[in-house]
């Protein structure tokens, strides 16, 4: 069955690209969207959401146009990239509205959120606001708006920048399993071993275009040419560069004002080394993200190749 | 999931008042109230000062008062969705978007005519130590609802600018345009409120107003729709 169907579909801001003649079917499972910021990621979700209209071509979800159709957009699960929510509004409150809006009756929405909560393991914080939310946090109750009303088709945008490696490692596991559950599922990254950890189908779209599709093995062989940088906040620095500092895989080590900066040829290992080494010395870690010049630089190659569909 | 959500669409009555429940919860919690309060006791600070002297003018301060409250609370809180993109969430379900306007109207009318009469009734305690007439707290209540969806309308077409432009329109457009000896002050929102209110200005006939302001509110409520249909988050 098709799910997406993008026929040329274009999408300007103004002069802006958003997206440009993407033409692109998605039957179902997990695909990942990776592309450097600015590629056109989220335009692309936006436009499978519903919250966008194609300035040219036409996008179909089920078939149906998501911007005009009211009633397609009940079958949709969205988590937008930003983290701008109603923080006055308990997790709970919040998930709750969002299931009423999405359609489940009032009489059975909260216990829909008290699910979706506890299948993103919130039901702890479910009774805070959301003001005082990590970076983790709001990311886990997003993922608690788009699934509480048991959509068949998930778009999470960027659902793991800014959260710490435990949580990463956990939120992918819970992506995993509710496409077991049988949800097709797109998940959009600049970040290719957070998509690489939930599958290996992706999209690679880099200045509004798709460059490639399929297996993820290909474009991983490329990009690990590129040293790979990981970005730690956190309030001991030196404790993390020291776990990592002897490591062959580190090719260099920067500290920067909130944090340090990793360059590794090594992503994979890079990042179980760092996993153990918070859990070991006990670092508050405050944000984790991956610089995406390397990623740029994979796809100015990849277009300087010849700039033809792999 | 426990038991399986229906794959039903919510109705427009239902996301109208989900909607209206958000607002409500968001308005509890904010400092939206506190400045509204504040503003509403212009008026009796007024009537404190200016003691017996208080005229029928109290009643054109009382409706400044609206004219600056109805956008501080609706084009604000539409303005702020907009621009908080908190749209995204809204928009991406199931509902109609019209019902994202009419469920803050339904939630935040009400409060803001309640704040607006509390302060008229209090004013006019202290300027004449007597209750108002019904017929000017009628047009009040009317006035709000109609400089709300006025709010409404210039929210959805300015946003970002939604609260200080509807502001700018009442005061300093449709106002002035409410004085002018011709026809065409016939179109304005504030002389029609006025005139609903018997004091002040019109003949005390009430249907001629009642019915241009609800022309008036007709058009701008389909301004309002209209625009929050084609706005893209």
């Amino acid at each position: 069955m098709t799910v997406v169907l993008a026929d040329n579909c274009s999408k300007w801001y103004g002069h802006v690209l958003g997206i440009s003649d993407v033409t692109w079917t998605l039957g179902g499972g997990i695909v990942g969207l990776l592309g450097p910021n600015g590629a056109g990621k989220s335009t692309l979700m936006k436009l499978m959401a519903g919250l966008l209209r194609p300035s040219r071509g036409g996008l179909t979800v089920y078939g149906k146009n998501p911007f005009e159709d009211v009633a397609v957009r009940r079958r949709i699960g969205y988590a937008p990239e930003h983290e701008k929510t109603w923080d006055e509004l308990t997790a709970l409150e919040l998930v709750t509205v969002m299931a009423k809006l999405a359609g489940v009756p009032a009489r059975r929405a909260e216990s829909a959120a008290k699910d979706a909560i506890a299948q993103m393991g919130m039901t702890d914080a479910q009774h805070r606001r959301v003001k005082g939310f990590s970076k983790g946090m709001r990311q886990r109750t997003k993922l608690a708006t788009a699934i509480a009303h048991d959509p068949d088709f998930l778009l999470l945008d960027e659902p793991l920048t800014g959260v710490d490696p435990i949580a990463r490692v956990d939120i992918v596991e819970r992506i995993r399993r509710l496409a077991d559950g049988g949800k097709t599922i797109v998940v959009s990254s600049h970040v290719l071993y957070e998509i690489e950890a939930l599958t290996s189908e992706i999209v690679v779209i880099y200045r509004g275009q798709v460059l490639a599709e399929g297996n993820v093995y290909e474009i991983r062989k490329l990009i690990d040419r590129h040293p790979h940088r990981i970005r730690i906040e956190c309030d001991e620095p030196r404790k993390v560069a020291a776990a990592l500092a002897t490591s062959d895989h580190v090719a260099r080590i920067v500290f920067e004002r909130k944090g340090v900066l990793i360059e590794t040829r090594d992503p994979d290992r890079c990042y179980d080394q760092l996993a153990a080494a918070v859990i070991e010395s006990g670092v508050n870690v405050s944000a984790l993200s991956s610089p995406d010049n390397n990623l740029g630089a994979v796809f100015e190659y990849l277009t300087g190749e010849g700039g033809q569909r792999r | 999931m426990s038991e399986p959500a229906p794959k039903l669409v919510p109705s427009a009555f239902a996301s109208l008042m989900t909607v209206a429940g958000l607002t409500w919860t968001r308005l509890l919690r904010g400092r939206a109230l506190v400045v509204a309060v504040v503003i509403a006791l212009l008026p009796i600070a007024y009537c404190a000062f200016a003691g017996p002297r208080v005229g029928p003018e109290l009643f054109v301060f009382e409706l400044l008062t609206a004219s600056v409250l109805a956008p501080m609370f609706v084009a604000a809180s539409i303005g702020e969705e907009i621009e908080d993109r908190t749209t995204t969430y809204l928009w991406s379900r199931p509902v109609p978007r019209w019902t994202i306007i009419a469920g803050k109207l339904v939630a935040l009318v009400p409060v803001v005519t309640a704040v607006v009469l509390g302060s008229w009734i209090v004013a006019n305690q202290i300027a004449w130590k007597m209750m108002p007439d019904e017929r000017t707290m009628a047009a009040l209540a009317i006035g709000v609802a109609a400089l709300s969806i006025l709010s409404a309308g210039v929210a959805s077409l300015a946003p970002r600018h939604g609260m200080a432009l509807s502001i700018v329109y009442i005061l300093f457009f449709d106002s002035p345009l409410g004085v002018l000896p011709a026809t065409i002050r016939e179109l304005s929102m504030t002389q029609q409120i006025r005139a609903v209110s018997g004091i002040w200005s019109g003949n005390g006939e009430l249907k001629t107003p009642l019915i241009v302001l609800a022309i008036l509110c007709a058009i701008w409520g389909l301004i309002a729709a209209a625009r929050i249909r084609r706005l893209e988050a």
